[in-house]
């Protein structure tokens, strides 16, 4: 699986994307810039504020969905899937192949800015460990989930970007009851769990939470595999 | 090696296949259809990328849709031109060989490349190749891991002579050597070169079947229909019925006739003949029903009545 893993490697890095990416980090280190600049006292709670409001629920996200949908979803739209699909490789490893592939680009993208941000912000070392944590989980449980819409649909960018902004970002947070099927909700218990931070609302344990965003990584891979041995090739 | 029973294919309200049904052996087979006759469809469905909405496919007798194994006895070459194009050729066929779990995927690779008259060492990425070259990499990658089923779908459009010329030649080793190689194309001449059996397909239907001179034969046979201007339509037109050349003819406006024939060789000869028997000069003599879509449309109404 390592050659296809670098194909679609190269088939998602393009300069543009990056770009893209680079600057929106770029945007949330200036705010936490800003942030020490000013030196005031609950300077670690306002860089937990960019941290929640920014980074969860929306870098993370819309990096996992850029890459995510486009790693199977470009292929499926310019006919060249058929080139991965008529093998004889389990799709499973298939999916596993882009998945690697997608937090290899997405990760660095959103891990980097998001350190950088908690560096500059003179934030602990107990909030960098967070953030790197969180982000890693959000990334993967996002990714996992996007595959497969990729796979599926043809708009999935713009499908994603509705769920990521009115589902995750908007509805989720009305509610205890809706929380419970959004990944922002559990990824903001996980942050506020490890890095002491009152963000978020919530009594699941330390462990529900990490099983949960393991459960959603498993169960997104278990999706997409599906979705990909049913895939109608053209 | 390939059987086809009852196959139906549709997309809505778009019946693409409609009860197809025949047997694919070793050796070179074309697919002959215009476009839109279900040719793409019938491949994919051969090649298990979509399932047939009725009747069954079975390859080397087993399931091309349930048995991912099986793709391991399958090579295509699918119609679109896209590849993966930030990659090399031997990158990208390299990835095929370690999908089919070659044990040392860039030599399969470098085999392939070579066996299609490319060069595996090229760095350019394939986004610079032209058109020629990039089927040659389809074809590379389909071959890379030697299969026993070898399935191109219109490999041969937008080729110049001689790109189609060689490309025929290597589709010829390939059957020689046991392999079954399905070639579709709409192109009568095409499949003329190739020289193989012949599935014919018309509007999803299997409109004749047999080797390319029985289908040859069934296209001479046909009737025709041809216009033949002269200085006297209607002295020739009578020549025409007592020389017992025609099943028909009419006169048209425009100082012509239009004629049905079923002879069509000899009524080009006989119509030359009686003119000058009659003394009337022919300015015109022009078929109204060669193009290939009414040619498909004869023979698939001949099969069903």
């Amino acid at each position: 699986m390592d050659k296809l893993y670098l194909l679609l490697l190269r088939t998602l890095v393009t300069r543009a994307r990056l770009a893209i990416f680079l600057a929106a980090g770029g945007l949330l280190d200036l705010i936490a810039h800003v942030i020490r600049v000013q030196d005031y006292a609950h300077r670690e709670a306002d860089l937990a504020g960019v941290v929640t409001s920014a980074l969860v629920p929306l870098l993370v996200p819309i990096t996992a969905l850029v890459f995510a949908t486009s790693c199977l979803g470009d292929l499926a739209g310019d006919g060249t899937l058929v080139y991965v699909w008529l093998r004889p490789a389990a799709r499973w490893k298939v999916i596993l192949a882009a998945l690697a592939a997608t937090l290899t680009v997405a990760l660095p993208l959103a891990i980097a800015p998001a350190a950088l941000a908690i560096a500059l912000g003179a934030g602990s070392s107990r909030m960098l460990g967070a953030v790197v944590v969180v982000v890693t989980l959000a990334t993967a449980a996002y990714s996992a989930v996007f595959l497969g819409l990729g796979l599926r649909i043809r708009q999935a960018l713009i499908v994603g970007l509705l769920y990521v902004l009115l589902w995750e970002a908007f509805i989720a947070g009305l509610g205890k009851g809706v929380g419970t099927f959004s990944i922002r909700q559990y990824s903001l218990i996980l942050f506020s769990r490890m890095a002491g931070q009152p963000v978020a609302a919530g009594t699941l344990e330390l462990n529900v939470v990490l099983a949960v965003l393991a459960g959603v990584i498993v169960g997104g891979i278990a999706f997409s595999t599906l979705l990909l041995t049913r895939q109608d090739v053209a | 090696m390939i059987e086809i029973k009852g196959v139906a294919k549709w997309y809505g309200d778009v019946v693409a296949l409609s009860e197809v049904t025949a047997e694919i052996g070793p050796g070179l087979t074309a697919l002959l259809g215009p476009n839109g006759a279900g040719k793409s469809s019938l491949i994919r469905i051969i090649c298990g990328l979509t399932s047939p909405s009725r009747g069954m496919v079975r390859v080397l007798g087993r399931d091309p849709r349930q048995d991912p194994m099986l793709h391991d006895k399958i090579g295509i070459v699918p119609q679109q031109e896209h590849l993966i194009a930030s990659a090399t050729a031997l990158q990208f066929v390299s990835m095929a060989a370690a999908l089919h779990g070659r044990k040392n995927p860039d030599q399969a690779a470098r085999a392939a490349i070579e066996s299609v008259q490319l060069d595996a060492g090229d760095k350019r990425k394939l986004r610079t190749y032209s058109k020629g070259m990039r089927q040659r990499v389809k074809l590379a990658q389909a071959l890379v891991h030697d299969p026993q089923v070898l399935v191109l779908d219109e490999p041969l459009n937008g080729l110049d002579p001689r790109q189609r010329s060689r490309m025929s030649e290597i589709f010829l080793r390939l059957a020689q050597e046991g392999r079954s190689v399905i070639v579709s194309s709409h192109v009568l001449e095409e499949v003329e070169e190739l020289g193989s059996t012949v599935l014919m397909l018309a509007d999803g239907k299997l409109a004749a079947e047999g080797d390319f001179h029985t289908i040859r034969k069934m296209l001479d046979d046909r009737p025709h229909r041809l216009r033949v201007r002269s200085s006297d339509p209607q002295r020739l037109a009578a020549a025409l019925i007592s020389g017992g050349l025609v099943s028909a003819v009419r006169l048209d406006t425009v100082g012509g006739l239009v004629a049905d024939t079923s002879r069509v060789s000899e009524f080009r000869r006989g119509v030359l003949r009686l003119a000058a028997e009659q003394r009337v000069s022919l300015s015109e003599i022009k078929p109204l029903d060669d193009d290939l879509e009414s040619v498909f449309r004869y023979l698939v109404a001949r099969r069903s009545g």
